[in-house]
């Protein structure tokens, strides 16, 4: 079950208390007056209400799914590993990292679809696909699909637990794809930023400053709650810890965009700190987060004719960018006026 | 005539006001099947329904029904394409300006200045009409692609740099709303185009406290809707505000800056929906959340429809109040179409259903905030 902000509301319907609970855990609340029910805002944008029971509020994956979720039967995937590659990126401190992925696949319909999809290099093909990861990696991945001569390249943060591939059985062209990463927190931030729900993003504010804490293990955690203090104009608990973010994690652009943001609140007037900045994020490769290529594009686009020219080269390279996707996806085509083929990127528990 | 309200003489400048500037384009007589000479390049944008209900709509809303006693109301500029005369509450008639790009122009700069005239005022930005962008969102006026200036740009409002010149407003509070199509049609980006951002920026403010909300995804068209009226982000924007939007943190019920973005996602991705249409808004809050407006009892968008398709068309449903409350039942009888949709006050209610084929069927609920949906399992 994704972390959620959860809502306690009274019997005049007052909200008495808002804050973000972790699958597993148990919050202690105390209230002026017995509540009526509380509220979960789902990071997939569902909220749902729960009659109170008692003084201990046990919520359960089942009281959260809708109904009718409920009586479709469950498509078991049966996955076979099929290949394992390690991967070790020496960290800032040349302490060498050591992980795994596993690829894994369906054995159905791989002879059927179109799309040929790779990560990092490696080879696969068709729907039903899976990769599990053991370990972080300080870099992101790149995972790069190729459907006729479109061709789409998704950013994969390096702390992903699992990405998995499935194809829509009625139409060829579109996929979904579902990433998993390590912090269940940072998954359910990134889809309450996407979908506007600053109020329920908010519960996570002292839990996004703690990220921060030396020493910064999970830098794409990081990244997110970088993303989240700047929406919340927080630039005091940011401070201390951007140059970390730069410096500690090259091969890390948002950690660059991140700062360029923090000096567009606190120094605007400061265009050539923001352009550098700027600047050094494309040479890392552009953002893992499309909230950050967001917010990259922007960056450019205050710093005037300079800025617009640099926009301008790079929606060149970019291609079609696919906004609504919450990690950086690229969709190019060699056909135009075809229709882009239809991928669709998603974080976390989709509950 | 563009200021179609004010506050009384001498209040604005001392207080915290909302001043707005409304723009609603529908008319666009340089454009496909338009009543003027063809622009060279129309971008194949003609004219539009729309935007003029959408903008009444919000303008209606914001005279009649905006409350916030820490931030009343203080001025709104409107313009509209094709015109109108407005019937204030005074009695009095104003003939509307066309939303032409030196109208608008005039009209921002004295709505800019104010805003400007106190950091604890709240800026308040509509616009509805074409959209389309290349590097930056350009919005249409009326008469873009007139052959009285040599250069399109000439007539065509930079909104990304408008933005970019609004954090140096005063104005701590800042709302803006694009309902307008942001994708880029040909041969745009070959023209190079470029546009006037209206007001220039004072950098030496705080960042101000915003919400900037598209009705479409960047590099997106906003969907057209089949059925009249209001646009998708004007009717969300309406429900949000009288109920779907609402929190209580306190006694009373409020919409907040925060509160409000959420709930408008979803209720304009479910209002388009309605229209068999796919629409994917782009919301941008930023900041420390304020509140916009107060409400006495939230409407919420409720929507009640059966499971099997002989059930809908049987169903003679109801919604009857709790007993202790003072609200009206609500009636949609057999054969009207579903889901039933309406604007209901929040609280207990208990939803009955009547059938020919299946047994009656009978559910207390609770209605609240953002919106309610219920299926009846017959």
């Amino acid at each position: 079950m994704p972390p959620a902000a959860v809502e306690i509301v009274a019997q005049d319907l007052q909200t008495m208390k808002r804050m973000l609970v972790r699958s597993g855990r148990t919050e202690e609340v105390e209230t002026s007056a017995p509540a009526r029910f509380i509220r979960v805002h789902l990071p997939s944008g569902r909220v749902v209400s729960i009659a109170r029971s008692g003084t201990m509020q046990r919520v359960t994956r089942d009281m959260l799914t809708p109904p009718n979720a409920r009586r479709e039967s469950a498509v078991k995937e049966d996955y076979t590993p099929t290949a394992r590659r390690r991967f070790g990126i020496p960290d800032a401190r040349n302490t060498e990292l050591t992980g795994a992925m596993w690829e894994q696949r369906t054995g159905e319909g791989s002879s059927s679809s179109q799309w040929l999809w790779s990560l990092d290099g490696g080879k696969c093909a068709a729907q039903g696909l899976r990769w599990v990861f053991a370990g972080d990696s300080l870099r992101p991945f790149e995972l790069s699909g190729r459907f006729g001569r479109s061709s789409v390249g998704v950013s994969i943060p390096g702390d992903t637990q699992s990405v998995s591939i499935e194809s829509d059985r009625t139409d060829p062209k579109r996929q979904r794809i579902q990433l998993f990463s390590r912090s269940k927190v940072g998954d359910t931030l990134l889809n309450f930023l996407r979908n506007g729900k600053l109020l329920e993003a908010e519960t996570a504010t002292d839990l996004a400053a703690r990220v921060f804490t030396p020493p910064v293990i999970d830098p794409f955690a990081a990244a997110i709650a970088g993303y989240l203090l700047l929406r919340l104009h927080d630039a005091q608990r940011l401070e201390p810890h951007l140059n970390a973010l730069v410096e500690d994690f090259p091969d890390l652009a948002d950690g660059p965009v991140i700062h360029a943001g923090y000096l567009m609140l606190r120094s605007p007037q400061d265009t050539e700190g923001i352009a550098s900045l700027l600047e050094l994020a494309i040479e890392r490769g552009m953002p893992v987060y499309t909230e950050g290529l967001r917010m990259l594009v922007d960056g450019l686009l205050t710093l005037g004719d300079r800025g617009f020219e640099r926009v301008r080269e790079l929606r060149g390279r970019l291609g079609h960018v696919l906004w609504e996707s919450p990690v950086r996806t690229l969709l190019t085509q060699a056909d135009s006026p075809t229709p882009l083929p239809r991928v669709i990127v998603t974080c976390g528990d989709p509950l | 005539m563009t200021l179609i309200y004010e506050a009384p003489a001498g209040d604005a400048k001392r207080e915290r006001r909302l001043h707005a500037i409304v723009i609603g384009v529908a008319d666009y007589p340089h454009l496909l099947h338009g009543t003027g000479p063809q622009a060279a390049y129309t971008f194949q944008l003609g004219q539009v329904e729309h935007p003029k209900p959408s903008a009444i709509a919000i303008t209606k809303w914001l005279i009649e029904e905006y409350r916030n006693p820490e931030v009343e109301l203080g001025s709104v500029e409107l313009l509209l394409s094709p015109g109108e005369t407005w019937q204030r509450a005074d009695g009095t008639a104003v003939d509307v300006a066309r939303a032409t790009f030196d109208e608008i122009k005039s009209a921002t700069a004295a709505w800019h200045a104010r805003c400007h005239s106190n950091p604890g005022n709240t800026s308040f930005f509509y616009f509805c009409g074409h959209g389309m962008n290349y590097l930056t969102q350009l919005l249409l006026p009326q008469d873009f692609g007139t052959a009285e200036v040599a250069i399109p740009w000439d007539r065509c409002i930079d909104f990304t740099r408008f933005l970019t010149a609004m954090r140096g407003c005063a104005a701590r509070t800042q709302l803006f709303f694009v309902d307008a199509c942001r994708n880029q049609p040909e041969p745009l980006s070959a023209l190079e185009p470029y546009g006037n951002p209206l007001v220039f920026a004072n950098s030496n403010v705080p960042p101000p406290n915003r919400l900037v909300f598209y009705a479409a995804a960047p590099e997106q068209a906003v969907p057209l809707r089949k059925t009249g009226g209001t646009t998708a982000l004007a009717e969300a924007f309406l429900k949000a505000m009288r109920g779907a939007a609402a929190q209580k943190p306190s006694k009373a019920w409020r919409v907040s800056l925060f509160s409000l973005s959420g709930p408008l996602v979803q209720l304009v991705s479910k209002i388009a929906a309605r229209d068999d249409l796919e629409q994917t808004p782009d919301p941008r809050p930023e900041g420390k959340d304020v509140v916009l407006h107060e409400l006495d009892t939230p409407l919420i968008f409720t929507q009640i429809d059966c499971e099997t398709p002989l059930a809908r068309r049987e169903a003679a449903i109801e919604l009857v109040p709790d007993m202790h409350s003072m609200w009206l039942k609500r009636v949609s009888a057999a054969g009207n179409s579903r889901p039933w949709l309406d604007d209901v006050e929040l609280g207990d209610w208990e939803v009955l259903a009547n059938f020919k084929s299946f047994a009656p069927y009978q559910e207390k609920v609770e209605i609240g905030t953002p919106f309610f949906e219920w299926m009846i399992e017959r």
